[in-house]
């Protein structure tokens, strides 16, 4: 892990859902320009640890630390006035307006106006900017979601699962895009089972298991994990691939 | 709640769902003889209308969205008030 201080830290988080146990004790931390991914089976807790920070879900126990501050009832439109952004599974769009009007009211909030056709030409998104997110596909969306946090510029960046369901082709665009945010210094939470695109990324590995979480460090050291290769990553990736 | 307002195109969408829910809970208080509401009728309509569209927004995401732009979830409630309580006024 880095020396520096982290813009962004949980710890000792559990929560239940009626009598399934999800969170046990999970930490995590979030440090200025680098990509830690939250990696875990479907139920481990990567997205209720996602929406604890954020404030769509209460925890039962545990702490969350924003820019040094302790967040008793974390909040997102007040953290997001902090520089926090978050894009949930399958987007952060409405259903309301078209593409271009989601990229404008960005940058007309957050002084970003001449980041939209930046952020446009980077993602590829001329073809559908006339057309609202209902109608385009997950990976148009991630896309689009990508290029608001692009002209937002937020200062923490948390992301579920942005190469799930994705083409090969957005997959690079995203990937393209989060190491574009990561160069101008925003942390970054990503989570998903895309271990090919998440180790592209990812400078930290976080593994959810078992209701706790356990820090693994770069793709390198993931890849060499016995335990966690053994037990998340699976045989293909046993053998190098 | 300010930089909804800058936000045109959502503004209006906002006050566009309150007029809506406002007749329909109107036609529903109509079914249930309610034509002509008190003053506490009325304040009721009025916010069963901009809970509509709080709960509407909620379920289809758009708090997240709004909550991104430093918006808070309350702000949209407070969006669809403005017909309902012209129209009640109208009306009284």
């Amino acid at each position: 892990m880095t020396g520096e201080h982290p813009i962004l830290e949980a710890d000792g988080l559990g929560k239940s859902f009626g009598r399934q146990v999800v969170l046990k004790s999970a930490a995590f931390s979030v440090h200025r320009g680098r990509v830690t991914a939250l990696m875990g089976r479907n139920g481990a807790g990567k997205t209720t640890m996602l929406r604890i920070v954020v404030g769509r879900v209460r925890p039962e126990w545990g702490r969350i630390v924003y820019n040094g501050r302790f967040i008793e009832r974390p909040i997102l439109w007040k953290l997001a006035q902090e520089g926090l952004m978050y894009v949930a599974q399958g987007s952060a769009l409405t259903g309301l307006f078209t593409v271009r009007h989601h990229l404008e009211s960005v940058g007309q909030i957050y002084d970003g106006r001449g980041r939209v056709e930046e952020a446009i030409e980077q993602l590829r998104l001329g073809e559908v900017l006339g057309r609202r997110p209902p109608d385009i596909s997950g990976g148009e969306k991630q896309r689009v979601s990508l290029a608001l946090a692009m002209i937002r510029d937020p200062e923490c960046l948390l992301m579920d699962e942005p190469f799930a369901g994705v083409a090969p082709l957005d997959r690079s665009l995203i990937r393209e895009g989060l190491r574009a945010l990561r160069g101008r210094g925003a942390a970054i939470l990503v989570t998903g089972h895309d271990v090919d695109d998440l180790f592209a990324v990812s400078d930290e590995i976080i593994w959810v298991t078992a209701g706790t979480t356990h820090w693994i460090g770069g793709p390198q050291e993931a890849r060499a994990h016995h335990q966690f290769r053994r037990e998340y990553l699976g045989p293909r990736r046993m053998q190098g691939g | 709640m300010i930089r909804l307002l800058r936000l045109g195109p959502f503004r209006n969408a906002f006050l566009a769902r309150g007029l809506i829910a406002w007749v329909g809970i109107r036609v529903l208080a109509a079914g249930v003889e309610i034509t002509s509401p008190n003053l506490l009728q009325q304040i009721w309509i009025v916010g069963l209308a901009a809970a509509v569209v709080y709960l509407d927004a909620r379920r289809r995401d758009e708090d997240l969205f709004l909550g991104n732009l430093g918006i808070p979830r309350f702000a949209i409630g407070v969006n669809a008030l403005p017909f309902p309580i012209l129209m009640e006024i109208v009306l009284r």
